[in-house]
């Protein structure tokens, strides 16, 4: 069985955003409303993350593409009293968004905060409301929601390839933030698998994983900048 | 005395039932909306020899979706020409009227969906019928005896329901595997 994971290439990624346009749009993500940004509400569940390096006039900005981490020790896991959040078979870190009680100690027990509560019952501007994914449920208030590594793209996948009696290829299913970046920064495949590229690029002397020493052990995995 | 009674106490027993039976009307599956063809799926299968569901539930196999049937499907068997220019035919078509009234028009018959799953749950027609072999009848038991078009909500079929025969059959319990 596949265990799905990801790498980013950070000296390939040019922090144009589009991996997070692509997830919002992917997965229907409600665009904060007048106010709810600046409490710290709105929802993205991939997120460029900046921090600076170095001592002035040598300072560094550095970009960081934020997804899930889809840990195999996943803490929030661990705190969901209810359930609604778990690891699959896959890997994949899932919300039931129709079990989640909204209690938010997963928020609170997610070192790398990729997790969301809907504060608000999401609203889109007209134009929008008809370009929503069908694939993708729509949460209502009071849950909280994640990066699903766009599963439902493996639900699809899954079906035909059952259909077509035959195993899923390599590269049928894809997140949407990996599909869109223009500069192949992002690689998705199994870790599992050594011939896959995600595996061969997890093993390389660049790889590291956020907050490494808390133990968590990420699936997302990160090639540190070439000096 | 005792009449008096008697006929309070069958009014109260009244009262009871009529209160039982509001309640079960307002917590059954709502009332559907008619559809625009009151369509007889026993007649169907009566009169035409071996015709499968997929005739009309065109996508049942191939698709998530098992789709309603469009307008042409009908005249492949009800030809909307045929009658054209014979004086009699008004009569004979009198009650095919509203599937013969789309015959010029762009637009399809505008059937009513009955059946759906949650919208956070996925379903799919063609893994369950044709990977799985179930037969239609598993989760719609009634329709092939249907006389006429369901007029409460459609069948509720539980999580548990899923889940025995899923786990009867070996297919995944994976939650993220169906939910969405």
């Amino acid at each position: 069985m596949a265990r799905w994971g990801m790498v980013i290439d950070l000296d390939c990624c040019t922090a144009c955003q589009a991996c997070v346009v692509a997830c919002q749009a992917e997965n229907n993500q409600p665009p904060p409303q007048a106010g709810q940004a600046q409490m710290g509400r709105s929802i993205a569940w991939m997120e460029l993350v900046t921090y600076h390096e170095g001592q002035y006039p040598n300072v560094k900005l550095r970009i960081l593409p934020r997804p899930c981490m889809h840990c195999d020790e996943p803490p929030c896991v661990k705190v969901c009293p209810v359930g609604a959040t778990y690891k699959s078979e896959e890997g994949i870190v899932g919300q039931i968004f129709g079990r989640c009680i909204g209690c938010r100690y997963c928020t609170t027990a997610c070192p790398y905060t990729v997790r969301y509560f809907n504060w608000y019952e999401p609203v889109w501007p007209e134009p929008m409301q008809k370009g929503l994914n069908p694939d993708v449920s729509i949460r209502p208030k009071g849950v909280v929601e994640k990066c699903t590594l766009c599963h439902h793209r493996l639900i699809k996948a899954n079906d035909l390839a059952r259909y077509e009696n035959r195993p899923l290829r390599p590269g049928e299913y894809v997140p949407a933030c990996v599909e869109s970046c223009p500069a192949s920064a992002m690689v998705f495949g199994d870790l599992d698998d050594p011939e896959s590229e995600v595996s061969q690029l997890a093993h390389s002397r660049r790889a590291f994983h956020l907050l490494e020493d808390l133990g968590t052990e990420p699936k997302v995995i990160y090639l540190q900048e070439k000096e | 005395m005792i009449r008096t009674l008697v006929i309070a106490g069958s009014l109260v027993v009244l009262l009871g039932l009529a209160v039982v039976a509001v309640g079960a009307w307002i917590n059954a599956p709502g009332v559907l909306p008619p559809q625009p063809i009151a369509f007889n799926h026993r007649l169907h299968l009566e009169r035409v020899q071996g015709l499968q569901c997929e005739y009309c539930h065109q996508f049942v196999k191939t698709q998530p979706y098992a789709g309603l049937p469009s307008k042409h499907v009908c005249y492949d068997c009800h030809d909307p020409y045929a009658d054209d220019g014979d004086p009699e035919a008004d009569a004979r078509q009198d009650k095919f009227s509203v599937l013969m009234s789309y015959r010029d028009e762009i637009e399809d018959i505008p059937w009513h969906r009955v059946t759906g799953t949650r919208h956070d749950v996925f379903f799919s027609h063609r893994r369950h019928v044709t990977v799985a072999g179930l037969d239609c009848r598993a989760c719609h038991p009634d329709m092939p005896d249907r006389t006429e078009p369901p007029t409460r909500g459609p069948i509720t079929i539980s999580m548990d329901a899923c889940l025995e025969c899923h786990e009867k059959s070996k297919a995944s319990v994976d939650c993220v595997s169906c939910h969405r």
